[in-house]
């Protein structure tokens, strides 16, 4: 179980052929001594130290998880995390082993985790105190050449061993799902992958006419980092300047060298940071194209590109996460998905439909404020006073864990079906009883002030972008009664769990939560001004048929007086 | 003035402009469609009440046929199905006229036709080429059966001279004769090389029934041959590039899909460079294997036979199955290898290469099949010797190499030393047909990907295209390309 989970944690990173211009590494120890003379784990701050300018690189980097890596997710390692280095090999590294090295952090030999990752390159083998490297694979002078290593820009690989599903157009994108590295994909679904939909592992819903591919971009080459860029990298700068002075410029020469660059290369892929993020409107003209949409400049002030180019996302993503309930005793929680029939983790040929994203209006860099897709999710916990905040995982794990088995009590509780053992939709305080007697059990642990909370959080859609073929095309998407905008979206079962539900700062003017035949939805609030067809505003309705009475007897008058005028004359009056 | 004089135009002018609005929003880019430029199918006569009487023989069948249709026996007389040569001007030697085709031309497969004739001639389209005496100007030797039975009993005899099995019903052949169908060009074109799927790769007996995911022409849209195949006065359209030096009268997917074909830019603009078989023809061999090579000097030997695999008669072959194509620039022109031309020991003969490369602007890359053999030439000379394999003293009764290329060699007017060896040779062959769904078609990673189907370097790119920039316009490092 264990080999498969990590196993699932390496794909993606497919073994392609090195295309740099890297030169031969000498590998070195924390002393800076070359490894394969002392037989010491590899340090990549001090080896790749050597030419590039690691304190700059640790200063403008937002990527901290490189230095926990897989260790985080697993809650194995976070209290030794310090003594880990920052591991350049992850993302630069030719074919990263992800599983060896994880598997090393896990053990506990956090210094050789960097040498782990070496493990398929062949130059280092496990061995009884950690790793040992072969002396053979080096050269004369103790260097490694780099076309062992392969080391390079990140491939989409690279970013979705932690970020999310990227598949390689030619591999298949398997059903399996809230694996640790899928945040992205589990909270929006998203699926980077150039291969169309009905050729993957997926028991899509009429996945046979699926001829479009999970992201277009995949599908046209336009790799991650092609989008998130380094804000110093010469080779990718955006052409158009951001613009803090010298506004008439479109573009500004003046800017690092390669050589600079790759001394210092910003690590700053912060989506806040203008420099970083390569937006739609970087790359597309949307006036040039879409010639078929009346009224553009208006559409386009109004709607993001993704609210018609994600018009639904075909990968389940989390619609509640309950973490006031363990399912197993590493403190997994109780997740749901939205988008599948079943339940995707215990079949694979669960059904699996997708869903619509939400439309929710945000400010935009420019200050427009534009309806984007996103996803709900709601996170259930328990919030306290004393301490301030959610109870500890140790707590939690207390309450329903004897060791690796659930407590007695536990059992008793929740086995709905008596059948001795605990499912996850068992798992769920939607009872007095039950939610009384956990937290009965955590204030017995220490905690005080306790409250069942539901938090609903948006996760913003951004990836699965299709091209126009498959975009919302139709003005009845959006222009009727029920269409996109202002569509509710379902959060959960109001007593599933029993606690107070309550939106985030960001979604609480955006709309409400409404309650509908037992379950709570978000309902957006409706545009102002009215969108044509969507939306019934009484004023507004009131307001055209008063002027259309008014310009018809107009008319009329006209027509009459005209018309008597004419008649008046024939009689000589 | 009365009342409905002033109503009247208000009433008409409220359904001009609601009119109007309706159909400027309802109004599509209209795009042509391709149905619109296939060609009418004839109406079918029945023949049936025609003929009462047994015929003896094929000729006899043909002169009743020429009783009404003697024009047409001169027409088919005048093409390549009949001729199997044709005067064209060679590209590679300044537009020279020669005479080439099946007739005359090496291949790589069965290697040719002259001393071989009652088993090639199998697939005339007439009857009693024997022997270099056939005579061309005899109409009653024309064989109307073959393309126009439609009772589907009709057959050449394997080694017969174009004639029919012995004991076939002609009578029943003759009353059912109609527009050809897939079987008729089938039964020659499907079995090139000496057998189903041999020669081609996109042509074989899974296209007499084929699923639209096969060929979405024939499969979903129900055509016959000559749907594309289009024919005046019994020459049809389209070229062999194993028997042709250029692409005059060529079939081409824009003789019905024209103008703008893709809703997208990007694929749009790959028509500069690309034929749309290029990416609608992802793979070729999709139900039966063919050949990819053919080694003539492993015939002879007395081991296991696979027809697959090794025969005695013929040698050691590869087939393969769902085969992707290989690209080359391709501008509708071959350099073609005539036989008596010298050729260098120890370097690839390239039988039918294809002209063009990425700066010439009539060239597109085209998907083609690489048949790869080894096959004899004379050491002495120096050119590419064609055995006598069939018949009488043939190879396939002999195994005897040498006869067999001194037999042939006479046949052909061919210098032979009596010392020979064999040489690596290859043949283009351009594929076309077995298109199948849109939605197959390949993506771009298929060749922009790592590792791409392109190679780029070879087709004379710096790199790949999506990187360093198209032929047609200016490349990235500055430089333009007409």
């Amino acid at each position: 179980m264990k080999f498969l989970f990590l196993l699932a944690l390496t794909w993606g990173l497919e073994v392609l052929p090195s295309q740099g211009l890297h030169p031969a590494v000498r590998l070195l120890d924390a002393a800076g001594v070359a490894v394969h003379v002392t037989g010491e784990p590899l340090s990549p701050e001090r080896t790749c130290g050597t030419c590039h300018d690691v304190v700059f690189i640790k200063a403008h980097n937002n990527h901290k998880r490189l230095v926990l890596g897989w260790a985080d997710a697993r809650n194995a390692v976070l209290t030794r995390s310090g003594e880990l280095e920052l591991d350049c090999l992850l993302c630069h590294l030719q074919a990263p082993d992800v599983f060896s090295r994880a598997d090393t952090i896990e053990a506990g030999q956090l210094g050789w985790a960097a040498t782990a990752t070496l493990a398929h390159t062949g130059l280092v083998e496990r061995s009884l105190v950690g790793w040992a490297w072969k002396g053979n694979r080096f050269s004369p002078s103790g260097e490694v050449p780099a076309e062992i290593l392969g080391l390079g820009p990140p491939r989409d690989g690279h970013c979705g061993a932690c970020h999310g599903r990227t598949v390689h157009a030619k591999e298949e994108v398997r059903p399996h799902f809230d694996r640790p590295g899928d945040t992205l994909s589990a909270a929006s679904g998203a699926v980077f992958s150039g291969q169309q939909l009905r050729h993957g592992g997926y028991n899509l819903v009429g996945r046979e006419t699926l001829t479009r591919p999970w992201d277009v971009h995949a599908e046209r080459q336009v790799g991650c980092v092609a989008c998130h860029l380094s804000p110093n990298n010469p080779a990718r700068r955006l052409t158009k300047r951001t613009g803090e002075d010298a506004n008439h410029l479109l573009f500004d020469p003046r800017g690092l060298t390669p050589g600079q660059y790759l001394l210092r290369p910003s690590h700053e892929f912060s989506l806040e940071n203008p420099r970083s993020l390569r937006r739609c409107q970087d790359c597309h003209d949307p006036m040039l194209r879409h010639s078929w949409l009346p009224y553009k400049a208006l559409h386009f002030s109004k709607l993001a590109c993704e609210t018609c180019h994600i018009p639904k996302s075909y990968h389940p993503a989390r619609s509640e996460v309950d973490r006031t309930v363990l399912t197993n005793h590493f403190g997994s929680p109780r997740v749901e998905l939205r988008g599948v029939q079943w339940d995707l983790r215990r079949s694979a040929v669960s059904p699996v439909e997708g869903f619509e994203p939400i439309l929710i209006e945000r400010a935009d860099p420019d200050g427009q404020h534009r309806l984007h897709p996103n996803n709900l999710v709601t996170t259930w916990h328990w919030e306290g006073s004393q301490p301030a905040g959610e109870p500890s995982l140790d707590d939690l794990r207390k309450v329903y864990f004897d060791g690796q088995d659930f407590r007695r009590q536990v059992l008793d509780l929740f086995d709905r079906q008596g059948d001795g053992t605990l499912r996850v939709e068992e798992l769920t305080l939607d009872t007095d009883q039950r939610r009384d007697w956990v937290q009965g059990e955590l204030e017995g642990l220490g905690n005080r002030g306790l409250q069942l909370v539901g938090t609903v959080e948006a996760r913003h859609v951004s990836h699965g972008v299709i091209g126009g073929s498959w975009a919302l095309r139709s003005c009845l998407e959006c222009h009727t009664e029920n269409g996109r905008p202002g569509r509710a979206m379902r959060l959960t079962h109001v007593s599933s769990p029993l606690g107070r539900l309550e939106l985030t700062n960001g979604l609480r003017e955006k709309g409400e939560i409404v309650i509908s035949e037992g379950e709570a939805w978000f309902e957006p609030r409706r545009l102002s001004p009215a969108m044509l067809g969507n939306g019934a505003w009484a004023w507004l309705d009131r307001y055209g048929v008063g002027l259309l009475g008014f310009a018809l007897a107009a008319v009329a008058m006209h027509g009459g007086l005209r018309w008597t005028g004419h008649r008046r004359r024939r009689k000589g009056l | 003035m009365s009342r409905l004089t002033v109503i009247a135009p208000l009433i008409l002018g409220w359904v001009i402009l609601g009119v109007g609005t309706f159909l400027s929003l309802s109004s599509e880019p209209e795009v042509a469609d391709p149905h619109d430029y296939l060609p009418r199918r004839a109406v079918h006569y029945d023949h049936t009440a025609l003929f009462d009487q047994p015929f003896p023989d094929g000729p006899a069948v043909t002169k009743t046929c020429l009783q009404c249709h003697d024009r047409q026996a001169h027409e088919v007389m005048r093409t390549s199905h009949w001729t199997w040569e044709k005067e064209m001007a060679d590209p590679s030697s300044g537009g020279t006229l020669v005479r080439l085709g099946k007739k005359n031309a090496v291949n790589n497969f069965c290697i040719g036709v002259q001393s071989n004739w009652p088993r090639c001639t199998s697939c005339h389209a007439g009857y009693g080429w024997a022997d270099e005496h056939f005579d061309f100007n005899d109409a009653t030797k024309v064989d109307c059966l073959v393309c126009h039975d439609r009772s589907g009993v009709y057959a050449k005899a394997q080694a017969g001279a174009g004639h029919p099995e012995p004991g076939i019903d002609l009578l029943a052949s003759a009353r059912s004769v109609g527009s050809p169908g897939r079987a008729n060009c089938g039964s020659c074109h499907f079995s090139g090389g000496g057998g189903n799927a041999v020669k081609h790769g996109d042509l074989d007996s899974a296209l007499l029934n084929p699923t639209p995911e096969l060929d979405v022409h024939m499969g979903k849209h129900n055509f016959v041959c000559q749907d594309c195949h289009r024919s005046k006065e019994h020459r049809l359209r389209g070229r062999s590039f194993a028997v042709s030096l250029t692409c005059e009268d060529c079939v081409r997917c824009e003789d019905c899909h024209q103008g703008r074909i893709h809703d997208d830019d990007r694929l749009e603009s790959h028509r500069t460079s690309l034929v749309c078989q290029t990416c609608h023809l992802p793979a070729v061999a999709r139900k039966h294997a063919t050949k990819v090579s053919w080694d003539w000097s492993k015939a002879g030997d007395d081991r296991p036979e696979d027809e697959h695999r090794y025969l005695k008669k013929k040698g050691e072959f590869v087939y393969q199955k769902e085969l992707w194509p290989t690209y080359r620039w391709f501008n509708g022109t071959v350099t073609r290898y005539q036989l008596g031309q010298p050729v260098r020991q120890g370097e690839e003969v390239s039988i039918n290469r294809p002209r063009g490369t990425m700066t010439d602007p009539e060239a597109l890359i085209w998907p083609f099949k690489i048949h790869m053999a080894k096959q004899p030439f004379d050491l002495v000379h120096r050119t590419l010797l064609v055995p006598k394999t069939a018949g009488e003293d043939g190879y396939w009764q002999t195994f005897d190499w040498d006869r067999s290329l001194r037999l042939g060699a006479e046949s052909n007017g061919l210098a032979y030393s009596g010392s020979y060896d064999f040489i690596e040779t290859s043949m283009y062959w351009p594929l076309s047909h077995m298109i199948p769904p849109a939605e197959e078609a390949l993506s771009c990673h298929d060749c922009h990907g790592e590792p791409g189907r392109m190679d780029w370097l070879a087709l004379g790119y710096p790199g790949d295209p999506l990187q360093w920039g198209g032929r047609r316009t200016e490349l990235r490092m500055g430089r333009t390309l007409p």
